[in-house]
């Protein structure tokens, strides 16, 4: 299992769009102060926290996306799959060991971001007086955006459990991941007793619950509340990986 | 049949689903065969016959409708997997890789350990002829480098049992002359090989026996001189070209009741003239 997630790990640094998407959101995080004159009066270190929360995110997912379905899809494609499984390796080592390889990938994203996103929130501090920046806030805040777009590498990898096209698997991913970040929101759109509406509600983990830039901003991110959210994400995590390993199992190749 | 044989399949049916209306296509249809302890079995047939669907059923890779298939008799599992070692057909590995990361992460996956790993990934390319070229990325290897490669992961962990799907496909006659060296030297150090292979030559050469596949049935199985042995005719060759000593050999012939079917100057292959140029 670690050796095969080591070796995605490998295989998805090399990827030009991880490494692009993770220089552009680093050159918008130092862009953002730069940028402060485009806010129009609101907090400076709010400006530069909303900018790399934003970068973080939206980077975040695409490379979830985007690298699980091209990682998982090419296995199958390319059929390495198939020599993978001829070794002492089940479904379970294969769906965990992919899994741990790119929330590893996206746990480097992270960091860059959150080390960066601190540098910037520092120096924007530095010029207000009387200004401070909560690290250790910071830092509870990335994790739980990290543990999201773990949660999207979940739903992805049990998309592309069932699909045989890497196109098919991008599409329908980024679709489900929408309607996880639309939330209760998008529940409501089909009415109560809309399949669809259940499904999304009930079924799909929903990502405003993780969206904590207010508590951050206002300095209320507790550790009960950390906790909880964490232990939301973590469950998603391992029922994701089970569908997953459970479709991959029943499958031919 | 031995009961703990490498291989041992009983009836083994395969249906695949294709479509929305998920339309049933029969693969395989009750195919039973064996292999034996250190025996070459060679897999012959057209395409679609069904020799892919029995390889991949018989690593794991797809799941059998219906019938029996037994490693060593046992059900494949994670351990019994460690006694297989496979070459798929038209093999492609992570390019990123050079030769040697690549077949030391296969035989770590295989259960060994890192510096184990190590060493026999170093044995593995010396055999395949790949040592020189161990430190160079898999995608700056050529089609026959690529086919080396993947012989080399499946032997590195030393199974007792390897299963080549079309192991000359891409080589030159050369490169498929080594493969068959390397075939006969698995066989001698007591491995037990299933061949699947398109190269009738390969396989009548270097199996043991042979199990022909037609639209997913067993149509013949035996050992090769079973099969290919003519009961009514023999074949001479005679070491000269002077026609007037075949002329007389072939009248005597006539004389004691033998009739003389073919009659025509010896050449050699193909094959065996490029590798008499190449290795000039």
């Amino acid at each position: 299992m670690f050796i095969i997630s080591y070796n995605t790990f490998k295989e998805a640094i090399r990827q030009r769009l991880i490494l692009f998407s993770l220089l552009i959101a680093l050159g918008l995080i130092v862009a953002s102060k730069y940028l402060l004159r485009l806010d129009l009066g609101n907090d400076q270190i709010k400006f530069v926290f909303d900018f790399s929360s934003g970068a973080l995110n939206f980077f975040g997912i695409i490379i979830a996306v985007v690298s699980t379905c091209s990682l998982i899809a090419s296995e199958i494609e390319n059929k390495t799959i198939i020599t993978l499984l001829s070794k002492s390796v089940n479904s379970v080592d294969f769906v965990v060991g992919k899994y741990l390889g790119i929330v590893g990938v996206l746990g480097v994203f992270c960091l860059a971001v959150f080390i960066s996103a601190s540098a910037m929130l520092w120096f924007t501090a530095m010029s207000i007086d009387g200004a401070s920046v909560n690290f250790f806030a910071l830092f509870l805040y990335c994790v739980l955006q990290w543990l999201k777009l773990c949660m999207c590498v979940g739903v992805a990898i049990v998309i592309c459990s069932l699909s045989k096209s890497f196109l098919f698997s991008v599409a329908i991913s980024f679709m489900c991941v929408a309607i996880c970040i639309m939330g209760e929101t998008i529940a409501g759109l089909g009415g109560e007793d809309n399949i669809a509406s259940i499904v999304a509600k009930y079924v799909m983990p929903n990502f405003q619950l993780l969206d904590v830039s207010e508590a951050f901003i206002k300095d209320n991110i507790t550790l009960s509340n950390f906790g909880l959210l964490s232990a939301y994400a973590l469950i998603y995590i391992c029922a994701c990986s089970m569908l997953a390993t459970f479709f991959f199992s029943k499958r031919d190749f | 049949m031995s009961k703990d044989c490498p291989i041992a399949v009983e009836n083994l049916t395969k249906y695949y689903k294709y479509g929305v209306r998920g339309i049933l296509v029969q693969a395989l249809d009750r195919v039973s065969f064996t292999l034996e302890d250190n025996e070459v079995l060679g897999i012959i047939g057209a395409n679609g016959a069904g020799k892919s669907t029995t390889i991949k059923i018989l690593i794991g890779a797809v799941k059998q409708s219906s019938g029996e298939c037994k490693i060593f008799g046992k059900e494949l599992s994670k351990k019994v997997r460690r006694d297989i070692g496979y070459l798929p057909e038209a093999p492609y590995f992570y390019k990123f890789l050079t030769g040697f990361e690549l077949v030391t992460f296969y035989a770590k996956l295989s259960g060994m350990s890192t510096t184990e790993a190590k060493n026999s990934a170093m044995r593995a390319l010396n055999l395949v002829g790949l040592d020189d070229a161990a430190d160079r990325a898999i995608g700056l290897y050529s089609k026959g480098m690529v086919q080396r490669a993947g012989l080399a992961q499946a032997i590195v962990h030393n199974p007792k049992l390897v299963i080549l799907d079309e192991p000359a496909s891409g080589l030159d006659p050369m490169g498929s002359a080594d493969m068959a060296e390397i075939i006969k030297r698995l066989k001698a150090d007591g491995k037990s090989i299933l061949l699947c292979s398109h190269i009738m030559s390969e396989v009548e050469t270097l199996c043991d026996r042979v199990v022909v596949l037609s639209k997913g049935k067993v149509a013949a199985c035996g050992s090769v001189d079973e099969l290919l042995t003519k009961t009514n005719s023999t074949e001479m060759i005679f070491n000269t070209t002077d026609n007037l000593k075949l002329d007389a050999i072939e009248a005597n012939a006539k004389l004691l009741g033998a009739e003389v079917v073919q009659r025509k100057p010896a050449r050699i292959s193909l094959a065996e003239f490029f590798k008499s140029k190449i290795l000039k």
